[in-house]
């Protein structure tokens, strides 16, 4: 039904006058930051989300819904933000606005609103995990974009980079000594620093952003909640966090839409009005342990076998306790009286499960009641050591490993001329050898000279290097050797 | 080619040249507080000349300006929506030259675009 043009037009009357309103508000609050300003601004974005809902304009809806998000990401900061988030921030609201021009319903056009939303979402994932931040007041250095935002690496590119690392390092062992010898020892030491600084990072650096979701979220549902995170400083590996990131997300959305009473709700009950989540995680020998704890009202058991029952998941058999609750992690399985814009429908926790299962974790239920919910989050977490067997190249000291997944055998040297000379292949001086390092796996096998039998030992990857790759630089105890992938060798070998 | 304007500030120049069917905006400097109402003047003429001379394009040169504060991106967007609201037959495109070495440039004129993607480019 099509509203009244008057209701529509005084909708967008009020709706420019907020935005005016937040557009100075903003430029106030970034230069010396106030709380009746920022109260201001809140208000204002949450008020023209609500009316914009009402008149069915949705895409002021949802970015209103997004600046929020943005300026709450802004005041966890006190607003000592970089430069692109101002741009950012005042251009949304001029996006808004330009939006509220519009006929509603009618096609966009040359207007990108996904573009756009997207580059709020990087610039608040920027703010989040920057180093440094930046006081209001240098607003000089502040032009000129001194604050460090780190860039994203991708897979392919840090491969490319230990390849080149591994080729540096190649050249120097290869010249033994001398100052040029050192130099690239030095330089392959320095690449490798770098790349090992760069494909890790701290559990705070990416999942403390969650702090202004949680905020905004709570703030939508009219709760209030206060999160805190008690995470260890170690770098974990960026794939891992990555994977974790996600499951936090859809367990912290979960916690607050459908475990968080509202402020009266908990008071009645004896409970603070502000609700509290907490997560907290611990690196245990080869194994990531993360909590996600919440004070809200638990789970609904009843209701979640009336809802397990009506989709027929409930076995013949009697189900324990512990597997019923697993059953949340089933698809479709909320127990929610209404579908929200934030949950409801049942695909929050099984999308958890799934992102962790890719990297091989699990999560579950560790624990719930009327006192609140704790979710238990598990990821493997590999240090980078591993078993090998260890020979001797016979070329410039250097030792060779194989992995532990291949059946390794030794004997003494044979003239059979399909021996692979890895010194040879890698442009090493000659290898004084009399022996044969035998591979297999499955149906491949392969030879390579070497100069001693083997023995198992522990090595630690140093600078891992993609799959197709044949070496890459490891420590064995104290010395820095290879790890071939005979596969590889092989077919660079031609046999 | 015909220059049509210039104007210069503290740390801020900018000059306005006619090259037959586009407009080249030459931006260099600290798009600062300084610059705010130099730039919102010169992006008005911009815009004047543009429709005037029936040019087809115009291209932002912001190779040599390492920083632009928000005061002063308005009036890009203001551009971008004068832009918008031409006839079709009158409409200009508008492409923007950007350093890659200023990284505030890369998020913002891109966010920029995201206002009219039928008429903005952005070039680097």
């Amino acid at each position: 039904m099509e509203l009244p043009e008057e209701i529509v037009a005084r909708f967008r009357h009020l709706a420019l006058e907020k935005l005016e309103r937040i557009e100075s508000g903003w430029f106030n609050v970034i230069q010396k930051p106030s709380a009746s300003t920022g109260e201001q601004i809140r208000r204002d974005l949450h008020t023209i989300k609500g009316d914009a809902r009402a008149v069915g304009f949705e895409q002021v809806e949802f970015l209103c819904h997004k600046l929020e998000e943005l300026f709450a990401c802004s005041e966890s900061r006190a607003h000592r933000v970089p430069e692109d988030f101002d741009l950012v921030m005042t251009m949304g609201v001029r996006f808004a606005a330009m939006l509220v021009r519009r006929k509603p319903g009618k096609a966009l056009g040359g207007i990108d609103l996904g573009g756009f939303v997207k580059q709020v979402d990087e610039v608040i994932e920027d703010a989040m995990t920057a180093p440094t931040a930046v006081a209001p007041e240098k607003s000089a250095e502040l032009a000129r974009g001194l604050v460090a935002t780190p860039e994203r690496l991708s897979e392919a590119t840090r491969g490319r980079m230990a390849e080149a690392a591994t080729e540096v390092f190649l050249s120097s062992v290869a010249l033994r000594s001398g100052s040029e010898a050192a130099r690239l020892d030095r330089a392959w030491r320095a690449l490798v620093g770098e790349l090992r600084t760069l494909g890790a990072t701290t559990l705070d650096r990416v999942l403390g952003r969650h702090d202004h979701s949680v905020r905004a979220l709570a703030a939508d549902l009219g709760k209030r909640v206060d999160v805190v995170f008690d995470l260890p400083p170690e770098p974990v590996p960026a794939g891992l966090v990555e994977a974790l990131d996600e499951a936090v997300l859809h367990a912290i959305r979960n916690a607050v839409d459908h475990g968080i009473e509202k402020p009266d709700e908990r008071q009645q009950i004896g409970k603070d009005a502000r609700g509290k989540l907490i997560v907290k995680g611990r690196l245990s020998g080869n194994q990531l342990e993360l909590t996600i704890s919440d004070d809200g009202r638990g789970i609904d058991e009843a209701r979640l076998r009336q809802r397990a029952s009506e989709r027929g998941l409930l076995d013949v058999q009697p189900m324990s306790r512990s597997d019923v609750l697993d059953l949340v992690f089933h698809s479709g399985m909320s127990t929610a009286q209404s579908v929200s814009e934030i949950s409801g429908r049942g695909v929050g926790l099984d999308a958890a499960r799934n992102s962790l299962a890719q990297v091989g974790g699990s999560i579950h239920i560790a624990d719930t009641g009327e006192q609140g919910t704790t979710l238990s989050l598990l990821l493997p977490f590999h240090s980078g050591r591993m078993d090998a067997v260890v020979v001797p190249l016979g070329a410039c000291e250097l030792r060779m490993a194989v992995a532990t997944d291949w059946d390794v055998s030794y004997s003494d040297g044979s003239d059979d001329g399909n021996i692979i000379d890895v010194a040879e292949l890698l442009g090493l001086p000659a290898a004084t050898t009399n022996g044969v390092l035998a591979a297999r796996r499955g149906r491949l096998s392969y030879a390579f000279r070497c100069a001693g039998q083997p023995e198992r030992s522990e090595v630690e990857r140093l600078c891992p290097t993609p799959n197709d790759y044949p070496i890459e630089i490891i420590a064995i105890g104290h010395d820095t050797g290879l790890l071939m992938r005979p596969d590889i060798l092989g077919r660079m070998a031609n046999v | 080619m015909q220059e049509l304007m210039q104007v210069a500030g503290d740390e801020f120049s900018g000059s306005v040249r006619d090259e037959g069917e586009k407009l080249v905006v030459d931006l260099r400097g600290n798009a600062d507080m300084h610059a705010i109402d130099p730039l919102e003047h010169m992006l008005e003429r911009v815009h004047a000349d543009a429709v005037r001379l029936g040019s087809k394009e115009i291209v932002m040169d912001m190779r040599e300006l390492e920083f632009m504060n928000s005061s002063c991106f308005k009036s890009f967007v203001t551009l971008v929506h004068s832009a918008q609201e031409l006839e079709e037959e009158k409409r200009y495109k508008i492409r923007l030259l950007s350093n890659p070495d200023y990284h505030w440039q890369k998020r913002s004129l891109n966010a920029l675009r995201c206002f009219a993607v039928d008429l903005v480019t952005v070039e680097s």
